[in-house]
């Protein structure tokens, strides 16, 4: 889900070679390079910034805490970390990649000449990755390194394609941020019982999942019965009932995120989007068709209709970003891959009452290991 | 000045300019700094798409996506009329056909922030032919209105907090990250909605940077920009904090800055242009024998300080080639913040409002060079 992110980022994002060491990236990189021919590519340029580096991260470990930076990742060979500034700040950010190559970022087209210069004999063949949140001077910048051949190919699908299927140190870090995510989603629902005013208790549940080592939380909450969600923008003193919220937590490079509806009273809506998101998940499985989901759970959810927030929706995969794909709806023609993580979700609403709440799946052959629920 | 006047004033600027239509386009990626459009028209920090129209004629308005942003948007830009859309082009396309307005009428801001293929496909949506309008913005928001300034100061105070958290949480042994995530939970609860939190630690820093997993040591300076931000503002307070008892060396230092900060206060009025301020704390760090310490690169870049706010950095850097013209109700951090042989790098700094006749500093309480018990 679409939420708030920070300036800066100051958790703990430093390369701990006990959680990923440098061979996982070592196979990554071998593994994105055997789906690329050599004619076409002989080196990557990848950019990465504090919103959007799941490419950067995945090859790199690499995630720029400020604004954005680059890499360049050959096909054999050392990777380079180019990043904007000074010099002077190199010595915090060595210590956020497996690989201690930087150099400073000044013009992306001037960086790659020089990167070919280096290393004679590389054919100047580059495939781009994450290029398209660059901005437009940025990204012309770097289009001016390949003046004879134009664009050169965005490979980003390749890389995706790659990063679905979770190896298993990414499952160690996804399965312990759903127990951060459950343990905050518990302080939160705690609070919201004894009456906390409802950004006091997003503020509880935050500070849970930090002190239990998440890199990142991004909460949403409502104030409006779950009709809408918003980010903290303010301190609000008051209660709410029933508290609609969204946790988004950052565990050692990959997203959790969950939908969760606390209130003690009945709840007609939720009682019935939880029993269609059961029986979502009962069905979940590799080879599961999006529609066939999306049926089922309109069926559950009736008489409600669907919550407007999440309309056809039913999901995504996620990993190193919150919505990676394939994004799961009732017109999509996706399937559920083996091997794979998705948030799952159900919503509805009869125009008073509303909830949404989600699982966090990891999908097998036979069904769905379930990371994390709502329920 | 209210938003209201600022809004006329760009009305003004826009019938100068032959605009009939401004638009003000962001995506909801923020980094520090940068600018934005919508945020400066219509004080909505969105999370996605959205784009602010102001109408020469009067009317003006805003398209959000997605549309459950539409209520938080219409609180922030009660000015505005506010719809929720699930693509902001798309909504935009029929709005600029029932206008049946010529492209070379539209002014078009904040397209340099967007990512490259969405800038295109606005730039195409009115043939290349929109005019660039960022400037008609960022001259219009250099000056605060009085609600920015109060939100600057409150601000300010939740800095002040921070920093007197910090004297109470660092010590050697804890994490650096550890710190910056506790600071941050901290302003936040405060009622900061965000931070650029700079802070790191060292025996002999060459720079502040963010945080990493270092854990502070005996004798180690600690630097920190404690930047938080209140309802749209952000400010920004420098502080060095030493791990222990400061030295004779250390104090002797970071006084040269002290000085160095009061001299461009008082430097700071309107109606002078920022170089001077940056020249009157120069005169003072130059004159210690520092003169080539201030400059890259020992610096990133040569100023002594930036301007403040959220998305628009007038009245820019306090830097020796900044001619911008000080007016009241400007906003900016005074930091002269550099590298010393001596001591490695230390920080100082406020935030300053330029005031009818003189300025003032925001924080009720300057710099001095911070000591931790070991």
């Amino acid at each position: 889900m679409l939420n708030m992110h920070s300036l800066l980022l100051v958790g703990p994002y430093d390369w701990d070679p006990e959680l990923m060491p440098r061979t996982e990236f070592d196979e990554r990189i071998r593994a994105f390079w055997a789906r690329i021919p050599e004619e076409v590519g002989s080196f990557a340029v990848i950019y990465g910034d504090s919103r959007y580096h799941a490419e950067l991260a995945y090859l790199t470990h690499f995630v720029p805490k400020v604004r954005s930076a680059m890499a360049i990742v050959p096909r054999t060979g050392e990777p380079l970390l180019l990043l904007p500034g000074s010099r002077n700040s190199f010595s915090s950010a060595q210590r956020l990649s497996c690989f201690k190559n930087l150099d400073l970022l000044t013009d992306p087209a001037r960086a790659v000449d020089q990167w070919v210069r280096d290393h004679p004999g590389t054919p100047k063949r580059a495939v781009l990755l994450g290029t398209a949140a660059m901005r437009p001077q940025q990204y012309q910048q770097l289009l001016g390194a390949f003046p004879d051949n134009a664009a050169p190919l965005e490979a980003s699908h390749t890389l995706h394609s790659l990063m679905r299927v979770k190896r298993p140190r990414e499952l160690a870090a996804i399965r312990r941020g759903c127990e951060i995510l459950s343990a905050a989603a518990g302080v939160l629902a705690e609070a919201q019982r004894s009456g906390a005013q409802v950004t006091a208790a997003v503020l509880e549940a935050e500070r849970a999942a930090n002190a239990m080592g998440a890199q990142d939380v991004r909460s949403l909450f409502s104030l409006d019965g779950g009709a809408s969600l918003r980010p903290f923008s303010t301190l609000i003193e008051r209660a709410v009932e029933p508290l609609q919220a969204s946790m988004a937590i950052l565990y050692a490079g990959y997203w959790v995120e969950g939908l969760m509806l606390c209130s003690a009273r009945p709840h007609a809506v939720r009682d019935r989007v939880a029993e269609a998101l059961r029986l979502m998940l009962a069905q979940a499985k590799a080879g599961a068709k999006a529609g066939d989901l999306a049926d089922t759970v309109a069926a559950a959810i009736r008489p409600y209709k669907p919550h407007p927030m999440l309309g056809a929706c039913l999901g995504n995969g996620i990993g190193m970003a919150i919505e990676e794909a394939p994004r799961l709806d009732a017109k999509s023609d996706a399937v559920l891959e083996g091997g794979a993580v998705y948030t799952l979700c159900a919503g509805g609403t009869d125009g008073r009452q509303h909830a949404m709440v989600s699982a966090m799946v990891l999908i097998g052959d036979s069904g769905a290991e379930v990371l994390w629920s709502a329920e | 000045m209210n938003f209201q006047q600022r809004f006329e004033a760009i009305r003004l600027d826009m019938s100068r300019e032959g605009i009939d239509l401004l638009l003000g386009f962001h995506d909801g990626t923020h980094f520090g700094g940068s600018f934005n459009a919508l945020m400066m028209l219509s004080g909505f920090r969105s999370m996605g798409n959205a784009v602010a129209i102001v109408d020469g004629n009067g009317s003006s308005g805003m398209l959000v996506a997605p549309a459950w942003e539409a209520g938080r948007a219409a609180e922030c830009a009660p000015h505005l009329k506010v719809t929720g859309v699930e693509d902001t082009l798309e909504a935009l396309k029929d709005e600029i056909a029932r206008r049946r307005m010529p492209p070379s009428r539209i002014g078009v801001a904040g397209l340099s922030v967007l990512p490259w293929e969405q800038a295109k496909r606005i730039s195409a949506l009115f043939e290349d032919k929109a005019k660039s309008a960022d400037q008609i913005i960022v001259r219009h928001a250099a000056a605060k209105t009085e609600e920015e300034v109060a939100n600057a100061r409150h601000a300010t105070l939740i800095a002040e907090k921070g920093y007197a958290r910090m004297l109470e949480l660092a010590r050697p042994g804890v994490r650096e990250d550890d710190l910056a995530v506790e600071l941050r939970w901290y302003m936040k609860s405060l009622g900061a909605e965000d931070n650029f939190l700079m802070l790191n630690a060292g025996p002999h820093n060459k720079a502040v940077q963010p945080c990493s997993s270092r854990k502070m040591e005996p004798g180690d300076l600690l630097l920190t920009e404690l930047s938080p931000i209140y309802k749209g503002q952000m400010t920004q307070i420098c502080r060095t904090i030493v791990m222990g008892r400061a030295s004779a060396a250390q104090k002797r230092c970071y006084q040269i800055l002290i000085d160095g900060y009061e001299n461009g206060e008082k430097a700071a009025r309107p109606g002078v242009p920022m170089s001077t301020v940056c020249d009157a704390v120069d005169a003072v760090i130059d004159g210690a024998g520092y003169a080539e310490y201030g400059r890259p690169p020992y610096l990133r870049l040569r100023r002594r300080g930036h301007g403040l706010g959220f998305g628009c950095d007038l009245p820019g850097d306090v830097g020796p080639d900044n001619d911008i013209v000080l007016e009241p109700g400007m906003v900016f951090a005074l930091h002269p913040n550099q590298y010393l042989p001596e001591t490695g790098y230390l920080m100082c700094g406020e935030p300053l409002l330029i005031t009818a006749s003189g300025s003032e500093a925001l924080s009720r309480t300057k710099a001095v060079l911070g000591e931790v018990a070991t």
